[in-house]
């Protein structure tokens, strides 16, 4: 039957536009998926996680400029042991980087980044001009 | 040893539609991996593990990053390793204005299929750095080698 293979095409060029798009959603690039983040706002700061895993801080070098924050470093391969057999193998490894563009303007120097259990938390105060502020209204 | 996750089809060209139901067949061909793109980066609730073997013991390290150690619970059943916790998002609590989230949160599970020549008993886990490890060591009887006698 003829018609049936021209709708599978169809459905093919769909899927294969809807899956674009979606590995284009976040807007952040270098190897888009890794690591995983997040980006809060909380009035003050912006605050970026990043998971992490067996990663420890040496391990992770962040930079900042020009409203790009940049988190990259090395997945380190598995320690193999002698006789060692690799079973199975879903853990990434080797080099990555992912850079994230801020929605507003950053104190530069009073970022601060830790690490606990795997993930990255990076503190980045907004700048004073960009903070909201209450505005008094005067008594006439 | 055999795992437990879906098992996924290399991606097919476009077969000759010869069933009637093309539908589930063009569904089936893409092995329930639907859009690749969604599933990498957005439908981690699995963690991630590896899983190595050498002579004297079976170790498994899991991704799990950000949770507490009491919050991972590990059960043995019939040489089966099971591996369940919640995630929890504090931040996510505390901050009213959320942007942007890649990160999974909420109850996860996964079942690693090991075999019965480990000794479960023994087994040591710890995590340490959003890495769960656990060690099992190998009972005695797996290691001898077994004769097979051809006629």
């Amino acid at each position: 039957m003829l018609w049936d293979i021209d709708i599978f095409s169809e459905m093919e060029r769909l899927r294969r536009e809807m899956n674009g798009l979606f590995s284009n959603y976040g807007q952040s690039s270098g190897s888009a998926t890794y690591p995983l983040m997040n980006v809060y706002d909380d009035k003050d700061n912006i605050i970026v996680t990043a998971e992490l895993p067996g990663l420890v801080k040496d391990q992770v070098e962040i930079t900042f400029s020009d409203g790009i924050l940049t988190v990259s470093g090395k997945q380190q391969p598995l320690a193999k042991t002698k006789n060692m057999s690799v079973v199975r193998k879903e853990r990434p490894e080797g080099n990555f980087e992912k850079t994230v563009r801020l929605p507003t303007q950053i104190k530069q120097d009073a970022i601060k980044a830790s690490f606990s259990n795997g993930i990255l938390t990076i503190n980045m105060p907004k700048a004073e001009e960009v903070k909201p502020k209450t505005i008094a209204i005067e008594a006439k | 040893m055999k795992s437990l996750i879906p098992w996924q089809k290399g991606q097919k060209h476009a077969a000759p539609v010869r069933s009637d139901d093309w539908f589930g067949r063009w569904w089936e061909d893409r092995g329930g991996n639907f859009f690749p793109a969604l599933k990498n980066s957005y439908s981690n609730h699995l963690p991630s593990v590896d899983v190595t073997e050498d002579k004297k013991e079976v170790k498994v390290r899991a991704e799990i990053p950000g949770m507490d150690q009491k919050d991972i619970e590990l059960t043995w059943h019939d040489g089966i390793l099971k591996i369940q916790g919640e995630k929890k998002n504090e931040k996510e609590e505390k901050s009213k204005d959320r942007y942007y989230r890649e990160c999974s949160y909420g109850s996860f599970s996964r079942e690693i299929e090991i075999g019965r020549n480990v000794n479960w008993e023994k087994a040591i886990a710890k995590y340490k750095n959003g890495v769960l490890t656990v060690s099992m060591p190998k009972t005695g009887a797996s290691q001898k080698l077994i004769d097979v006698h051809i006629d």
